[in-house]
This record gives structure tokens, sequence and C-alpha cells, in this order.
């Protein structure tokens, strides 16, 4: 009922209004019309905004839809190791020939690498590495990312000098240098923890401090001397001549095989006593025998210059200090490092595409209670060429000098003589020519002297990458 | 009074320290950005204007994929508020080894100062299969999208919007600068594609395929890289079976960037082509210091190259 009278109020109210419209003079209906129009106009276009509105949103809602899927993609693709390490191996070969060998086939080391950001805070690498002599973790390091200070834990190549950091295969030439090998070890690598601070300054300046159980093979308080590392390398290649020895006389004669194993068999027991030393050293690591003089303590200083827009200079200074080198008094070792690299790039490449000029000169002082103080001296320098004689690949000529003294006996040295050449047909592929000729005073294996020639074939499959450290 | 002085003056000292500690920082108050290319850098510049102090990490005659990593661009990243990348892969060389060792958690990767530029970049010529016979390749695809304006755009729409979000202080200025910034590369573009128009449909042989989203733009058709493939420099019998087909193809045109000229003038004197040093990155030629000259560069002296 009520509906009815609402009908009938609203028939009325539009019967008044239009009364009204009609009652309006004739010359007021104009600008009604065109009100009426303009209105017309207004709501089809406010119907037209509303239907861009709507084809904008769906397109933006889309546009986000794609952008995520594009972040997701790009992040898996950017970083394939979200869950899994990055993994790479290196494979490094050489054929060699000797005043000891006539020729030998070297798979010198095959290296795998992993590496990994662990959490927003560090990352971690390992590198496993597989030589003739077996199979052992080389690094496995864990390493800050966010503190103000880098602090790296674990087993890994200490901040000594510049190409002690280096694996072998990523040196610019064949060999490891032989100051380096008696000085250092070869390789830094140590078992500690070591922090490093890089000062506000204009130019890189960077402090590196350290704590480890040894620097090198040698350089600690595990009863090792420098001395005896140089003797197990040389008895390594004598061993090596020895092997191609027993390889000739096998085809000759199989009754000496018999000697050979007896050899063989005093070989084991040696290695047997080897591993008994390295089970006593971890034993003394796990026991805490150690004392805080058995260790190794690690400084370096590091700056870098750009001199220009194409030369540049690199120096570092490092020490590293033993209290107490064997597990007796009164004995104590200092190392003293000094490096400088000189590079020059040119803005415009051409046949000459760069240069590098660099060294590292070592100071040696051991203090023994048996033999007093004895001071060894060496070092190397290189010097090398990047050229582009317009042949598919990388090109580089260099020439490594080198000067090795004797630790326990300084005046005894072996001085070499390396000039090489390189070929990397890809940034994974590389193959080195390197003559070397040797004037060894020191007798601790033929390889030192005279002439030797190597050819070297490194490759790299997947992610190889040992950053920063290892850069040219 | 000089035991007074004796004692008061470490503390003075500390004091001293302390104030220009604090006054330093105070004094500096512009974002530290390091970029990774000058392009990055110049529209940095522009976005960012006074408020911000730029540094790019490499120069713009070197090759991109081969860059020496030094550690002063470690002290750079150290400090750096933000880093400006090209992504894609392009800068894997070397970027990743610094930023592992910068210590700067802001500008790690996935960090509130870590800003790629590619973000919405729909990248050409993705690999079809991701294996290292196609040489040193880019697995999303090629990332040398600096060298098309249009994309110069959404590179300094990136750039705003990374540095705003660390920085959202400053969000409306650096809004009204890329507002400016996008309308002059407006009114600049049309230019461009006028002054292009010769280049459309021309074929060309580059060392490296690094002019591909330019040549997109203005329709020219890549016919080969000097190059066997990605990162491996030329062979002799590539050369040669190269030079065969662009004569049988009359192809008019050799570029090539930051790479040795020798290859390039040889292949263009023996199929008769012109050959053109062009600049890839802000400062590949004298006078390109900025970005606007460095696509002006490219229209004019490629246009003029395929005139004669």
């Amino acid at each position: 009922m009520r509906l009815v009278e609402a009908k009938k109020f609203f028939l009325g109210c539009a019967a008044f209004l239009l009364g009204c419209g009609l009652s309006v003079p004739v010359g007021a209906q104009e600008p009604v019309d065109a009100l009426k129009e303009q209105l017309r106009g207004m709501q089809q276009e406010m119907g037209d905004l509303m239907k861009r509105i709507e084809e904008l949103e769906r397109k933006k809602a889309e546009a986000d839809r794609v952008q995520s899927v594009e972040q997701s993609v790009k992040s898996i693709q950017e970083s394939p190791s979200i869950l899994n390490p990055s993994i790479g191996l290196a494979i490094d070969t050489t054929f060699e020939n000797r005043a000891d060998t006539d020729g030998e086939f070297n798979l010198r080391s095959v290296e795998l690498g992993l590496s990994a950001e662990i959490d927003p805070y560090a990352r971690a690498y390992t590198f496993i590495t597989g030589t003739a002599d077996g199979v052992e973790i080389e690094e496995a390091a864990v390493q800050t990312t966010s503190l103000p200070v880098n602090v790296t834990a674990g087993r890994f190549f200490a901040d000594f000098g510049r190409f002690a950091q280096f694996h072998p295969h990523e040196l610019p030439f064949v060999n490891t240098p032989l100051s380096l090998t008696r000085m250092v070890g070869g390789e830094s690598l140590g078992t500690g923890v070591q922090w490093r601070y890089l000062f506000p300054t204009p130019f890189y300046l960077a402090l590196t401090g350290g704590v480890f159980n040894e620097i090198g093979h040698g350089h600690g308080g595990e009863g090792h001397g420098h001395g005896e590392e140089g003797e197990e390398h040389g008895e390594e290649g004598e061993e090596h001549g020895e092997e191609g020895e027993e390889h000739e006389e096998e085809g000759e004669e199989h009754e000496e095989e018999g000697e050979e194993h007896e050899e063989e068999g005093e070989e084991h027991e040696e290695e047997g006593e080897e591993h008994e030393e390295e089970g006593g050293e971890e034993h003394a690591d796990e026991g805490g025998s150690r004392s805080l003089r058995d260790l190794t303590y690690l400084g370096r200083l590091h700056a870098f210059f750009d001199l220009s827009e194409t030369w540049n200079l690199e120096v570092g200074s490092s020490l590293a200090h033993s209290p107490r080198t064997e597990m007796e008094e009164d004995s104590r070792r200092s190392l003293l490092g000094v490096d400088v690299t000189l590079r020059h790039r040119p803005l415009v490449p051409g046949f000459y595409e760069g240069f590098t000029v660099a060294g590292e000169w070592f100071v040696n002082r051991q203090d023994a209670h048996d033999t007093g103080t004895t001071t060894a001296r060496g070092g190397y320098a290189y010097a090398n060429w990047d050229v582009n004689p317009e042949l598919p690949g990388k090109w580089s000529l260099g020439l490594l000098l080198d000067s090795a003294p004797e630790l326990d006996n300084p005046d005894d040295t072996t001085l070499s003589l390396s000039p090489y050449i390189t070929w990397a047909p890809s940034e994974f592929n590389r193959l080195r020519l390197q003559y070397t000729h040797g004037w060894d005073d020191v007798g601790e294996s033929e390889a030192h002297d005279g002439a030797q020639v190597y050819l070297q074939w490194t490759t790299v499959l997947g992610s190889h990458t040992h950053g920063f450290r290892e850069r040219r | 009074m000089t035991s007074t002085f004796t004692r008061q003056w470490p503390r003075a000292a500390f004091t001293l320290s302390l104030v220009l500690l604090l006054a330093g920082p105070a004094a500096a108050q512009k974002i530290r950005v390091v970029t990774t290319i000058p392009d990055l850098a110049d529209i940095t510049r522009r976005i960012g204007k006074e408020r911000v102090s730029v540094h790019s990490l490499t120069l713009g005659v070197r090759d991109i994929h081969s860059v020496q990593v030094k550690p002063s661009m470690v002290s750079l990243l150290n400090r750096a508020d933000a880093v400006v990348l090209m992504g894609l892969s392009l800068e894997h060389a070397f970027l990743p080894a610094l930023l592992d060792v910068a210590a700067n958690p802001r500008i790690a990767r996935g960090g509130i100062g870590y800003i790629d530029t590619s973000t919405g970049v729909v990248p050409l010529k993705p690999p079809k299969t991701l294996s290292r016979k196609g040489g040193d390749i880019h697995p999303r695809g090629n990332p040398h999208y600096n060298l098309d304006p249009v994309l110069g755009k959404l590179i300094a729409r990136n750039i705003a919007e990374g540095l705003s979000k660390a920085h959202g202080e400053h969000r409306a200025f650096f809004m009204k600068n890329l507002q400016a910034y996008t309308a002059e590369l407006d009114r600049r573009i049309p230019g461009w594609q006028k002054a292009a128009r010769g280049l459309d449909g021309v074929r060309f042989v580059s060392y490296h395929d690094d002019m591909a989203y330019f040549a997109k733009r203005y329709g020219m058709r890549l016919f080969g890289t000097l190059e066997s493939a990605a990162g491996i420099g030329p062979t002799p019998a590539h050369i040669v079976q190269l030079v065969e087909r662009m004569k049988a193809a009359r192809v008019p045109l050799v570029v090539y960037g930051t790479y040795p000229s020798r290859v390039p003038q040889r292949v263009a004197r023996e199929t008769g082509a012109a050959v053109v040093p062009v600049p890839l990155y802000v400062g590949g030629r004298p006078g390109v210091d900025t970005y606007v000259k460095l696509i002006d560069y490219l229209v004019t002296h490629l246009s003029k190259a395929v005139a004669r």
C-alpha cells in the first residue's frame, strides 16, 4: 500500500517538474539542452576514463606479475647456487724435460672448488686438491662479508706476500719460484684466523693480522724446519727420478721387481712415519699441548696506487714470526717479505696490450739453540708482456728470475732464469711453454740444475673464481 | 702551568679528534655511488645531482669483459652507499670478486644499495644452450642494452627508484630529476630516430655482439661478428669465411668498439666496407662525455658512414 502511495507521490512530482519545464519560456530551452548534452558528454568521457583505468590496472597487474616472474628467474639464473654451492674444477697437467728425466707427463693437480654464501654475514669456500701424492683439503674457510673487518677462519692461504697466496696453476709461469718454496713453503697455507682492516684513506691501504698453527709447509712450531722442507721437496724430485728408473728396469729384468717392492715397502714405511708425525701434530692441535709460543703470527701492510689511468703500483710488506719453531726452547724464526708490482695497460690496445713487472724479496732469520742465528735472503722477479699478434686467444711473454738460498746454509743458492710464452684460447683454457736454466749450488735435486723444459696445459670446468686474492 | 697543559692536552686532543671524526661525515653528506660503467655514472649524476658523488669503476675505452681487478676498487666499494650495475652478468668478471672483499653489506647482492639497472629489460638473444661451446656466454642474454636510448630511460628510472629506496628523504628530488632527464631523452629520441633513418635495414659486422640493442632500435641487421664465438678472438679460418660471405652479400659496414683495430681494418679493406670505431660507453671516444652525446655520436657517425 505504501509502495503505491510512494509511486503516486513520485508521479506527482514528475508531473509538476514537467509542468514547470513546459512552462519555461521558449528562450530558456536552449541552455538546458546544452547542459544535457554536456552532461551526456561528461558521462561518456567518464565511462571512457573508467575503461582506461580498468585497462591500466589490468596491465599493471600483468606487469607486476611479469616482473615478479622475471625477478625470480633472474635470481635463479644469476645465482643458481642459492641452495648449492658454485662448483668448479681446474686440471693442471705438464710434460717436463729436466736434467733428471728425459721426458715425463705429470698430472700436477686436479682442484675441485666449492663456494657459496652462508647467510648475509659470511661466505665459505673450499678447494679439494688431488695430486700424485693423494687428495687433500687444501683450503676450507669461512669469511665474513658484512663486518667492517674481513675475518677469515679455517684452513686457507694466509695473506703473506703475493704469489704465496696463489694456487700454482694460477701463477703466470709454470712452477712456483724455488725461493718461494724454500722460504715460505710454496703456498702460505695455514690453519688459523686472519683479519684485514681497510683504512679509510684516499688510496687502498690494508692491514692484515693473523694467528696460525703454521704458515706454509714449515713456518711454525711443529718441528719442521725449512731445511727439512726443502729436503722433502728434493726427495720428491729424486723419488720421481727413481720411479722412472724403476720403470725402465721393469722392462729389462723381472728379478729386480723384488728389490723394487722392497724399496716400495721402505717408502711405505717412510710414509707411515710421516703419517705418524702428522697424527702427532693433529693430536697436538686437538689436545691443546700447543702454547701461544708455538703459533705463528702474521702481519701485512698492503697499499695500492693508481698512478694514472694506465699505470698502477702495488706494494706490500709481510712478516711471519714464530716464537718457537721446534719443540724446544730458544728457537725462533722470522720471515720478512716485501713485494712490489708495477702494471701498465694502454688505453688503446694494439699489438702491445699490457706490461707487468713484479718481484718479492724475502729475508729469513732463524735462531736455533744448536746452530745459532742464520739469515737467508732470496726472492724472484718477473716481467710479463701481454701481446696481441692478431692470432686467436690471449698471448703473453715473460721472463722469471729466481734466487733461492738454502735456509740452513745461505751461501748455497739455486739461481734460475725462465723465459716463457703463454697462449690462452679462452679464459678457461691455457697452454704455456717454459724453458728454465738453473745454476744450483745446493744439490737438493738434479732437477734444479741445467736445462729444463715444461709444457703446461691448464683447463677449467664450471665456475672457477679464486676471486680478488689471485688477481693478476 | 706547564703541568696543567701536560695534563690537559690528551683530553683536548681526544675531543678535537672526536669533533673531526664526527664533522667529517657531517660535512660530506653526499650519497656515495659507485657505478660499473661511465654511462651509469653520467645518468646517476643527472638523477642525484649535487646530492651524490659518483665514481665509475671502469673507463669507457676499456673492454668491460676483461676489467683489471684493482684494490683501489675495493676501497671505493667499501665506502659506497650504493653500487649501480648493468647486470645480465656483464660485470661477472670483476664485480662479484670485489663485492666479496668489500665488506659492505649495504651494496652486497640483495642489499638496499645494490641497484641493478637491468630490471624490466627484456634481454635480446638469450643463448639457446648454456654451454661454453658458445664461448664466454651471458646466460640471460645480451647485456649491452645501454646503447638503446629508450632503455636509457628505463636505466634512469631504475637508478632513481634504487636511490629512493635507500634514501627515501630525497625521493621527491630524485623523481623530479628523473622526470626532467626522461623528458630530455623523450625530446631527443624522435630526432635520433629521424637522423638514423639511413641505418634502417643496413647489414653490418661487429667485432663483438655489443651493438645488438642499438641495431634493433634503428633497424640495423647484424651480419656476423669478427669474434669466432663470444669472447673468443677472430680465427684466421673464421675471418676468411666471413670476408667471402661479406663480399657476396655486399655488407657495407664494419664496426668495432674497445677492441684492436687491425682485424676490422683489414676486413673492411678486403670487402670494401666502411669501418667505424664506435664508443660503446660514455668516454669511449674523445668528446663523448655524456650518455646523450654517446647516442648522438653513434647515430651521427654510423649514418654518415653508411651514407658514403
